[in-house]
């Protein structure tokens, strides 16, 4: 039956067997009290016309099918990531490949001008947030410098599979599944990771000169700041 | 089958050049936050076109794919100052700089100067001594600028391998 519905969703199903009913009616008309065929037409057109509101388009759910593999393949994106912070990489090139698919299968048509006028703002608004999480992801540096990673490295595994863990939650929310309850606390964890690279770090990082290693953690902690706010924007866009 | 290959290289390359001047276009307009969906649609779109390109690339090419996968990465790293930074106004004194980089990156993604190859590293040092000198000052978090200017040096230092692997191919 899924499968069934993949190929024909169920208010397109249900449009043609109403359509189908209404034409075998009109037709029965014509034949027992011989209407004109003019009438005929215009009778069918308009109740054609009626079946748009008798059972709308549910681009809630349509956006939903195109959204969620995103959101799902960004999670499982940083789980790899969380699990290749010192070990092989290879998986990595995978999981942003999967990504990128989900991607090109974007609903662009939200960005459309004759798009449904009361779902556009919102919808358009969560798309963006998608986007720019999967760019974020498919953006940020595969390896960080081991002396780094020995102290905090238990901390940012952590702090990656949290967000993960968001995105599997919002992927629930936005396909009507009921939702993990997370209760953890969001930035005190960054903070710390944060506080302590600013300890380790010689100097003022802007300055070129110095070892672009420290720019390159820095980028990934701001990266992941970045991501917590993306996912943040999300869930406020869907309260 | 060659001919095909250096099509989609070209189509590639051209694809990524118009993503970078868009990314520097908007950064030098002062309206992305307030006209957010104009421009995300525009950069979604272009966004979709490299993917297409580059991933029809992977069959043909794995040399080059890798190489400008890793250009494309280097330039989602670059498109990310636009959510990091909430003023764009402050980056109009860095207009001109920003300009000469995109220039200089367009002359080089599709082939047109590529024996100057020192134009666009001396144009990120351009803009670089800007951001010491102005930028940091008035930035309110001015790492964001930093790692964009560290991502231009990367772009820059690829340019060797592009031009081993993708430009020979024409």
């Amino acid at each position: 039956m899924k499968i069934f519905n993949k190929i024909i969703p169920n208010y397109l199903l249900f449009r043609s067997i109403y359509l189908l009913l209404v034409f075998l009616i009109l037709l029965g008309f014509f034949l027992i009290l011989s209407i004109r065929p003019q009438y005929l037409i215009l009778f069918f057109l308009l109740l054609a016309l009626s079946s748009f509101f008798i059972f709308p388009t549910p681009y809630e759910k349509i956006f939903a099918d195109f959204v969620v593999p995103m959101l799902l393949m960004a999670s499982r994106l940083l789980e790899v990531r969380a699990n290749a912070l010192i070990n092989n990489i290879d998986e990595i090139d995978h999981a942003k490949f999967e990504l990128e698919e989900a991607m090109l299968a974007s609903p662009h048509w939200v960005y459309h001008k004759g798009f449904n006028q009361r779902l556009r703002e919102g919808q358009r608004h969560f798309l963006i947030r998608v986007e720019q999480t999967c760019e974020l992801l498919l953006a940020m540096s595969g390896s960080l410098p081991t002396e780094f990673l020995s102290k905090k490295h238990k901390q940012i595994e952590h702090a990656i599979s949290q967000s993960s863990r968001l995105l599997q939650t919002l992927a629930r929310v936005i396909s009507l599944k009921k939702p993990e309850i997370i209760v953890e606390d969001w930035l005190e964890e960054l903070n710390e990771i944060e506080k302590y690279f600013y300890k380790i770090v010689p100097t003022d990082i802007s300055i070129f000169a110095i070892d672009s290693k420290y720019l390159q953690v820095a980028e990934f902690i701001q990266s992941l700041k970045d991501l917590r706010q993306l996912l943040l924007k999300m869930v406020q866009s869907i309260r | 089958m060659k001919k095909i290959i250096k099509k989609n290289l070209q189509t590639c390359l051209t694809s990524l050049n118009q993503f970078q001047e868009i990314l520097f276009l908007l950064y030098r307009q002062r309206d992305y936050h307030e006209k957010i969906f104009f421009y995300e649609k525009i950069i979604q779109m272009q966004n979709r076109k490299i993917l297409e390109h580059i991933l029809l690339i992977k069959k043909s090419n794995s040399v080059a794919f890798n190489i400008l996968h890793r250009c494309y990465e280097l330039f989602l790293k670059l498109s990310a100052l636009r959510y990091r930074l909430l003023n764009h106004s402050l980056l109009e004194v860095c207009e001109g700089e920003l300009q000469h980089v995109s220039i200089n990156l367009s002359n080089i993604l599709l082939c047109i100067d590529i024996q100057q190859s020192d134009a666009l590293e001396n144009s990120i040092f351009a803009l670089e001594a800007l951001f010491q000198r102005v930028l940091k000052v008035i930035l309110p978090d001015p790492n964001i600028f930093a790692f964009f200017i560290q991502t231009l040096f990367e772009i820059n230092d690829l340019k060797i391998s592009l031009q081993a692997n993708c430009y020979e191919n024409f």
